[in-house]
């Protein structure tokens, strides 16, 4: 039997808040602590100092804490050794960074280098395992090093709370020995790829969506680099991010360890990296599989001999998109085709009779939250009527006299509805709402669910 | 796993390209199909398909194959995220028989009867 407690109870939140506050202190406290253990000169390019350690052999804790991978062959003492004397450097903290710093550290890789501007959000924490709820808006940097140091505090991790840009990333990706792509927008891909071939480094790539993983090491020994495979972006819209097509958690925790594992066979000096290969992972499958790529290309605009491309350029530009996996607005309706949320809301609660509301989010969104007289028409399913010519509203059995108004997440979509419905049926009036749900929640409805 | 098999006569495809026939044309060929990150989309979410293509004057290459799918097992809208000319859109890979297409002449490689060809859409995501 569940005994329900009253979770409003005045003392159960303060005391929520207190142990949250002295959680928080307890990591400025170790920050602190391990600044002033840090040694004077950082020199990940030479090897991390590990805090003093010695570089040339190991400790009896050291044995001790990694002796399960020493036993392997492959690894031994001197693949344990170069570990220690290594520097990884992970761009970006999210879904595929956390597991991948996670088996790193505990791997007993020297030196550690986190990259990612963003803070921990709420629909992070399902997959990007390092973050906790005591972290939520604080940065992804702070809360992977918290997490990162209370499971290995031999290790020496670098924060950078910075975007990764073209004026930076030389700086920044130069001190380390492997690069670890765990990005999740394609002009930081294009711009790693170029940094890594132009300072020599190993760039171990990942990336997952949905159910479906991909993976594959570039510009490692001879093999390709990404523009090898990829010489031109792809265009804006055909890329999905996790925001908009969505992603189970195990899918980039799984793409997340095998990136932990290439890079530990890049630096123990083993056989096997998976350069000049890529991995697909298909969870609901249950398949993994992989494929032979092309070698280097000798007409690549990096990589080749005769480059075209011999500087870091503007890959927000050449990409046609910004770096980073939030939409931008768009703008195609005019003012007078357009209302607010807070009028949607007088017209649900007086004239909700003589209008028609439409969300064109997909069903599985409208499943999880919706306002109540609107009815589901995915977007989607306006493109294909759009192409079919068949009569929308007789199949949905709607009133085709009546005014119309769109809603969609953000405020992008249900513009784009518009423009489709004004196609088919020239004789009604229809709006779309302003900013969306996301606006709705802001402005009208503070509980309902923001995603 | 869905079929594509066309039901029109190959006189009337878009993509005959050669006029001269050359050895292994002139019957049906049957190749399969598959389709993974989200390439799948813009063919009815179907992530294997098994095509039959009708005898042709000349062999079958990616190229024509292409064509064949853009008309006969490609749906809905925003097809221009699979097809770009005669080929496919950046970001797509083309696997022939576990082999990068570039390894193996991309648009004009040569199908052959069970061919196995998948269309990678590159991830972005992390």
């Amino acid at each position: 039997m569940v005994i329900e407690k009253d979770f409003k109870d005045p003392r159960i939140l303060q005391l929520k808040e207190e142990i949250k506050n002295l959680k928080l202190l307890l990591c400025q406290k170790e920050t602190e602590l391990s600044e002033l253990l840090k040694p004077v000169a950082f020199s990940c390019c030479h090897g991390p100092s590990m805090k003093g350690a010695s570089k040339e052999k190991l400790s009896a804790t050291e044995i001790s804490r990694y002796s399960r991978q020493m036993l392997i062959p492959k690894i031994g003492v001197k693949g344990q050794l170069k570990l220690k004397n290594s520097s990884v450097l992970i761009v970006g903290v999210g879904g595929l960074g956390c597991p991948a710093a996670l088996y790193l550290a505990a791997a007993g890789v020297g030196c550690i280098g986190l990259v990612d501007h963003d803070c921990v959000e709420i629909n992070n924490l399902h997959r990007q395992v390092l973050h906790s709820d005591v972290f939520l808006n604080q940065p992804k940097v702070d809360s992977a090093f918290a997490a990162l140091r209370r499971l290995n505090e031999e290790v020496e991790f670098r924060t950078h709370k910075t975007q990764l840009s073209s004026s930076n990333a030389t700086d920044i990706i130069s001190s380390y020995d492997v690069i670890v792509d765990a990005t999740d927008n394609a002009p930081t891909r294009f711009l790693l790829n170029d940094v890594c071939v132009f300072t020599k480094k190993p760039l171990v790539s990942g990336a997952a969506l949905q159910t479906e993983g991909q993976l594959t090491v570039y510009n490692y020994e001879n093999g390709p680099c990404y523009r090898c495979l990829f010489p031109k972006p792809p265009p804006p819209n055909s890329v999905k991010n996790c925001g908009d097509a969505g992603v189970l958690g195990t899918v980039p925790g799984v793409i997340g360890t095998l990136q932990a594992m290439e890079v530990i066979k890049i630096l123990t000096e083993n056989k096997g990296v998976l350069s000049g290969r890529l991995l697909t992972y298909d969870g609901l499958d249950a398949s993994f599989r992989t494929f032979k790529i092309r070698d280097k290309s000798k007409t690549c605009a990096v990589c080749s001999e005769s480059p075209t491309i011999k500087e870091l350029i503007d890959y927000e530009q050449f990409c046609g998109s910004a770096a980073n996996d939030k939409n931008p607005s768009i703008n195609l309706l005019n003012p007078n085709e357009r209302i607010h949320v807070e009028r949607l809301a007088e017209l649900l609660k007086t004239e909700s009779e003589n209008n028609t509301f439409i969300d064109v989010r997909s069903p599985e969104e409208f499943e999880m939250c919706s306002i109540s007289k609107f009815v589901n028409v995915p977007i989607n399913s306006l493109f294909f009527y759009n192409t079919s010519s068949e009569p929308l509203f007789t199949d949905l059995k709607l009133d085709t006299e009546k005014p119309v108004y769109v809603i969609c997440r953000r405020g992008n979509d249900s513009q784009r509805a518009v423009q489709i419905l004004k196609d088919l049926y020239s004789h009604l009036e229809i709006k779309d709402v302003i900013g969306g749900l996301h606006s709705w929640a802001k402005r009208v409805d503070n509980d309902f669910p923001v995603y | 796993m869905a079929s594509c098999t066309s039901s029109i006569p190959s006189g009337e495809r878009e993509v005959s390209e050669c006029s001269s026939a050359t050895g292994g044309a002139g019957k049906e060929l049957k190749v399969n199909i598959e389709f993974m990150g989200g390439a799948e989309m813009m063919f009815d979410n179907q992530k294997k398909l098994n095509v039959t293509l009708p005898p042709a004057e000349c062999k079958w290459t990616i190229r024509s194959l292409l064509a064949y799918m853009k008309v006969h097992c490609a749906k809905g809208g925003g097809l221009e995220r699979f097809f770009t000319g005669d080929s496919v859109t950046p970001g797509i890979l083309c696997v022939i028989n576990d082999q990068d297409w570039e390894l193996l002449d991309t648009l004009n490689y040569e199908l052959e009867p069970n061919d196995n060809i998948i269309f990678i859409s590159t991830l972005h995501g992390g």
